[in-house]
């Protein structure tokens, strides 16, 4: 029974004491991993995918594109259709003046016969022969004086005898009284039997004499007597009337009565002199001014009226303007007057580039006198301003059109500053302009295309027929086409890449003056088309870049865990281009780590993969496949996991002989297979 | 190095669970006396403790009338944890040593190519780990007259689980994917699950054929289980390889089932209700199903000493049809590359049946029916009385507490020492293989209290042990 005891306890004892469990830590083991580590296939239709500038044809050959499309800088017209500023002066005289008052009479009394005659005396009227008489006329009232160039004078003698008393006139003169001067003489004699009158036409004036405003008659009077018979004298022996027929005013001082109309009827001419001058059939101003100003030099006021018969206002009526002038005054019909809306058109309907334009100048009558000559009128100045028009129907004159300079940036992201080749030979590149002409006119293009890389490259190509398919851009025709050769010959100038190109478009507007409808608003835009197909060849082509190496810090210390790797890459090639690539690794003290794939006796830090084989057009025809292998042992891979960056290089070569172009397609497409086996440290 | 009490971890374990000490199955923990008989009880279980072993023992010739099994004094405990490949020591060799790097780091130990081989070696035979923990809160057993027979009735509750990893997930871990190896999973097994089973049991002595049965007992329990929670694995045929240019091939081929009581709160992952609620454990959940089973048992005295015995335990099914999901893979598996992160989900999803998640209505488990046979020995007057004991069991299925490999156990009760008695036995086959048991019992009359181990030698050298099994309980005889 004791023992039973003893025994018991010493069961309790050793279960209680005899045993010990670990607190438990993870063991860590050396293991062999075979992974497929990537099988990707690529083909160049994903790339598409990716970008918005990559394209392909769908006309069967599936060939990838590289094109770009930017707007380029507008062309306005609104500064080509304008009118370049005119002035134009005439003048016009106002010519033969008319007065009023025309004639002058005067009454001869008795002396002549015998002296103290009166009226109602009764007398036998003795016969007298050639007594001179000499008598002032009456005064005229309405000129001091006139000068004529024409005219003549009727005259007009009436007996006033009783019968049987004639008279006969002869050498009868018509002289200034005061001067003297000889208005008007009629040599020949005339014979008036009693109380009868007897008129001689047309007697000529004197030409340049001024007559002053009192005239004398001189002449030689005969008479055969009464005979025997008593008669009672009357009132005048005779009276003589002289009538001034068809004077011709060049000068006088009087009080003129109203005149004919003087008036300027002229045109203002645009692009006077121009072989081809803007002719317009409707124009719509949008700006410009307008100044007239008439200068009236006679003196006597006016009423002036001016119209310009091609100028409607904005409510389509003609542009009128009455004004009354002062006598030998400048008056300012208008100063800088707005035309805005104003319209010139053609009266005709045809284009022309003649305004016309009437100034009638109508004289008022004078009551004082006034000095006025057939030489004096009135001038007027006409100033059109330059005009800006908003609308343009008609001939318009070539116009030049500086060149607007445009870029058009080639989006080739990172690839112009990093891709460097020797050469590279571009098939069927195109550059287009294609323009859209905002009305119906002509455009004729004339530039050039710049490009300049970062290496300093620079390249020109002109735009001219040479060059383009096309320099006439019409509404029909807006499409402007560089001749493939000739990009081709100007990208072989670049071994870089350009950012960008920068057109410089240009040229002259209806270069072949044809009638055109246009507007300010009307400009000519248009879009500027870049394709580049991956058709080319290009040699030892190299993109450099630095990728991050972005590992988590786990990650990181996963890798330090792999004791070593081997890495078999399988590579299909159907692209037509070989492929080299190498990678350096640095730290973030950018310290120098190792080359991907490590650099070792027996590998070299440089993977090459030769491109696939291409038939005559520049097609792959067969796939190249190649394996390669990649090993990284301990001390390099620890080197990776500090890695924060690579800088890698990629090497590319068409593989057509002599650098021919060769095409890349959407079918195109490389199939990558890697698998590995790596040496790694499970550390749970 | 820290050191665990192995007694501690043992009591929390026991803390944590009820105790019961009512054995199951071919394999599983049973009370004390008979885990300290090496799980010998076809013939040499009586009482209240031959109910699920052999129903015709309930019946027993005693003068006690009445057997109680309470908390108290001794609650009732049988638990086993352990596995079948792995013990302390190299446990301890593996998972339990630091080494301290240059730069002061410490880390686990770093394997030889020896140590890996040693480690694979150890998985030779599969490498199972288990838990099986029975709880009893309370049993009665009663038995008016001989001429009624014996009634019982028990609730046990039993927890238990197995795991066994797949040597060909072993080979993966340490040697890496050799090409062109097939590395399949096809012995992987996994089953854990909480059952708690209602047992009424009647035997009686039907005195048949007096001439050669001197006592000729049947008995059968009827058992309405009621489980809690099951999860296991149906099957697996997963395989991969590594072939040409490291791509790797195979299949994932899986069908897992699992059942929760809707009071664990358990929230699969293919619910996309956003609701978030806790886990919650309760001593009475609700089940997620139900069987009903039956014992049926034999038990003959050819002698006044010697007797045989027979029984089938567990004949039955349980349907779980509350929150019951289904996991399966059957797909081919490629992967060749491994950047492709489609390809590596795919992989992931046909080997762990991540996205194949559904409910389903029901499945149906069987209980760990298993076949007992037995026969004992009684020598009186050794000193005291010595009962010798010899079972043979065969578990019918894998399930928890079974096994399919036969079990002999050779078991030897020395009562009647006064109020001691001392056990031991031996056991060959089924999960084990081997085991060395050895008990304790003291008798007071009215109480006793029995200690008990199918695995002495483990407590004897536990370093060497591979598993911890251990029990102990008390009943009440009026």
């Amino acid at each position: 029974m004791r023992h039973v005891k003893h025994f018991a306890a010493f069961l309790i004892t050793a279960l209680l004491f005899s045993c010990n469990i670990n607190e438990p830590n993870m063991p860590r083991w050396d293991v062999s991993l075979n992974l497929p580590i990537a099988k990707k296939s690529y083909t160049l239709m994903d790339l598409l995918e990716k970008s918005s500038e990559l394209k392909y044809y769908k006309d069967g050959s599936n060939l990838l594109y590289f094109s770009q499309e930017q707007n380029i800088d507008k062309i306005d017209l609104k500064d080509k259709l304008k009118i370049d500023a005119v002035t134009e002066t005439a003048s016009e005289t106002i010519g033969s003046i008319s007065i009023a008052g025309d004639s002058v009479t005067t009454d001869i009394g008795f002396d002549w016969i015998a002296p103290g005659l009166q009226p109602g005396m009764k007398i036998i009227i003795p016969p007298v022969n050639d007594v001179p008489v000499s008598i002032n006329t009456d005064i005229i009232d309405e000129f001091l004086s006139v000068k004529l160039d024409g005219g003549t004078i009727d005259l007009s003698i009436t007996n006033q005898f009783p019968s049987p008393v004639s008279l006969t006139l002869k050498n009868i003169v018509l002289k200034n009284s005061s001067g003297g001067e000889v208005v008007a003489q009629y040599s020949g004699s005339t014979t008036i039997p009693a109380k009868e009158t007897k008129t001689i036409k047309a007697i000529a004036i004197t030409k340049g004499i001024f007559i002053k405003n009192q005239l004398k008659l001189e002449c030689l009077v005969s008479t055969s007597g009464s005979g025997l018979t008593l008669i009672t004298l009357p009132q005048n022996s005779f009276s003589v009337k002289a009538k001034f027929v068809n004077l011709s005013v060049v000068e006088a001082q009087a009080k003129i009565p109203a005149q004919d109309p003087v008036v300027i009827d002229n045109t203002i001419t645009i692009d006077e002199g121009e072989t081809q001058p803007t002719k317009f059939s409707n124009i719509k101003i949008e700006t410009g001014s307008l100044t007239i100003k008439v200068t009236n030099n006679l003196d006597i006021d006016a009423t002036l009226t001016l119209t310009i018969n091609n100028l409607k206002n904005p409510s389509g009526q003609t542009f009128t303007e009455i004004r009354s002038i002062a006598r030998k005054q400048t008056v300012t019909l208008f100063n800088n007057f707005s035309l805005a809306d104003y319209s010139i058109v053609s009266l005709n309907g045809s284009p022309t580039n003649q305004m016309s334009y009437k100034i009638s100048l109508q004289t008022k009558a004078a009551s004082d006198f006034r000095t006025i000559k057939s030489t004096d009128g009135f001038s007027g100045l006409v100033e059109l301003s330059n005009l800006q028009l908003k609308d343009f129907s008609g001939q318009l004159q070539p116009q030049i059109v500086s060149p607007e300079r445009s870029a058009v940036s080639l989006d080739l992201q990172d690839l112009k500053n990093k891709l460097q080749f020797q050469q590279i030979n571009l098939r069927n590149p195109l550059v287009q302009l294609r323009l859209k002409i905002g009305s119906q006119f002509e455009f004729k293009i004339d530039g050039r295309i710049e490009a300049k890389n970062s290496l300093g490259q620079r390249a020109i190509l002109g735009l001219n027929s040479r060059t383009l398919n096309t320099t006439l851009l019409t509404p029909a025709d807006s499409i402007l086409s560089i001749n493939s050769d000739s990009l081709s010959l100007f990208f072989k100038k670049f071994s870089r890449f350009p950012d960008s190109l920068i057109v410089f478009a240009g040229g002259t507007l209806n270069p072949n003056y044809k009638t055109v409808s246009l507007k300010s608003t009307d400009q000519i835009s248009g879009r500027s088309v870049f394709e580049l197909p991956l058709d080319f060849g290009i040699a030892d082509a190299q993109i450099a870049d630095s990728v991050a190496v972005d590992l988590s810090n786990d990650e990181r210390d996963n890798l330090k865990d792999i004791n070593s790797l081997e890495a078999g890459v399988v590579l299909t090639n159907g692209l037509p281009a070989s492929i080299s690539f190498t990678g350096k690794l640095y730290d973030q003290n950018n310290n120098f780590l190792t080359y991907f794939p490590p650099k070792y006796s027996d590998q070299d830090s440089i993977l090459t993969f030769n491109g696939a084989l291409t038939d005559g057009a520049g097609n792959v025809s067969t796939k190249n496949k190649q394996t390669k292998t990649v090993k990284a042992l301990k001390a390099e891979i620890d080197k990776i996991a500090k890695a924060k960056y690579m800088r890698v290089s990629f090497r590319l070569n068409t593989t057509a002989p002599g650098n021919t172009p060769v095409r890349f397609r959407t079918t195109d497409d490389l199939l990558i297979h890697a698998f590995g086996s790596t040496n790694y440290r499970v550390n749970p | 190095m820290k050191k665990v009490n192995l007694v501690t971890a043992v009591l929390i374990l026991i803390l944590s669970n009820y105790i019961l000490a009512q054995g199951a199955g071919s394999n599983g923990v049973t009370d004390a006396r008979s885990m300290g008989m090496a799980k010998t009880f076809t013939t040499s279980s009586f009482g209240i403790y031959a109910v699920g072993k052999n129903p015709a023992n309930v019946f027993q010739d005693s003068s006690k009338k009445v057997e109680l099994i309470l908390p108290i004094p001794l609650p009732n405990v049988s638990g086993a944890v352990g596995s079948n490949f792995i013990s302390l020591d190299e446990y301890n060799y593996y998972f339990g040593t630091k080494v301290t790097g240059a730069d002061g780091k410490t880390t686990g130990r770093l394997l030889t190519e020896q140590d890996k081989t040693k480690l694979k070696d150890l998985f030779a035979d599969g490498g199972t780990v288990f838990s099986d923990i029975h709880v009893q809160l309370v049993s009665i057993s009663i038995q008016p007259t001989k001429a009624f027979g014996a009634l019982a009735f028990t609730i046990t509750d039993r927890i238990s689980g197995l795991m066994t990893f797949p040597k060909g997930l072993i080979d993966l871990g340490i040697e890496g994917n050799l090409p062109n190896k097939v590395y399949n999973f096809n012995d992987t097994q996994f089953k854990a699950s909480w059952l708690r089973k209602y047992s009424f049991s009647y035997a009686r002595d039907f005195k048949i054929i007096p001439k050669l049965f001197k006592s000729f007992k049947v008995g059968a329990s009827i058992n309405f289980v009621s489980g809690f929670f099951y999860t296991g694995l149906d099957h697996i045929k997963t395989e991969l390889k590594t072939g040409e240019a490291n791509a790797i091939t195979g299949k994932g081929d899986f069908l897992a089932y699992s059942a929760f009581s809707p009071d664990f709160k358990v929230k699969y992952n293919f619910v996309k209700d956003e609701k978030k609620e806790d886990f919650s454990g309760t001593p009475f959940p609700t089940p997620a199903g139900s069987g009903v089973g039956f014992d049926f048992g034999i038990s003959t005295m050819l002698s006044k000493n010697f007797s045989l015995g027979f029984s089938i335990t567990d004949i039955g099914k349980i349907k779980w049809d509350k929150n019951v999901a289904q996991y399966s893979s059957n797909a081919a598996i490629y992967l060749d590359d491994l950047s492709d992160k489609a390809q590596r989900d795919t992989l992931v999803n046909r080997l762990t049946g991540k996205e194949s998640g559904k409910f389903i209505s029901s499945i149906t488990t069987q209980m760990a029916t298993a076949l007992h046979i037995g026969a004992s020995l009684k020598v009186e007057n050794v000193p005291g009385t010595m009962l010798l004991a010899l079972d043979y069991h065969q578990g019918m299925n894998d399930e928890p507490g079974n096994n399919k490999k036969a079990r002999v156990a050779l078991g030897v009760d020395w009562y009647d020492l006064g109020i001691f008695a001392l056990r031991t036995g031996w056991s060959v086959g089924g999960f084990n293989k081997f085991n060395w048991g050895l008990g304790l019992g003291i008798d007071f009359g009215v109480i006793a209290l029995n200690f008990g181990s199918p695995d002495f030698q483990n407590v004897v050298s536990p370093n060497k042990a591979k598993r911890i099994t251990f029990a102990f309980d008390s009943v009440w005889r009026f």
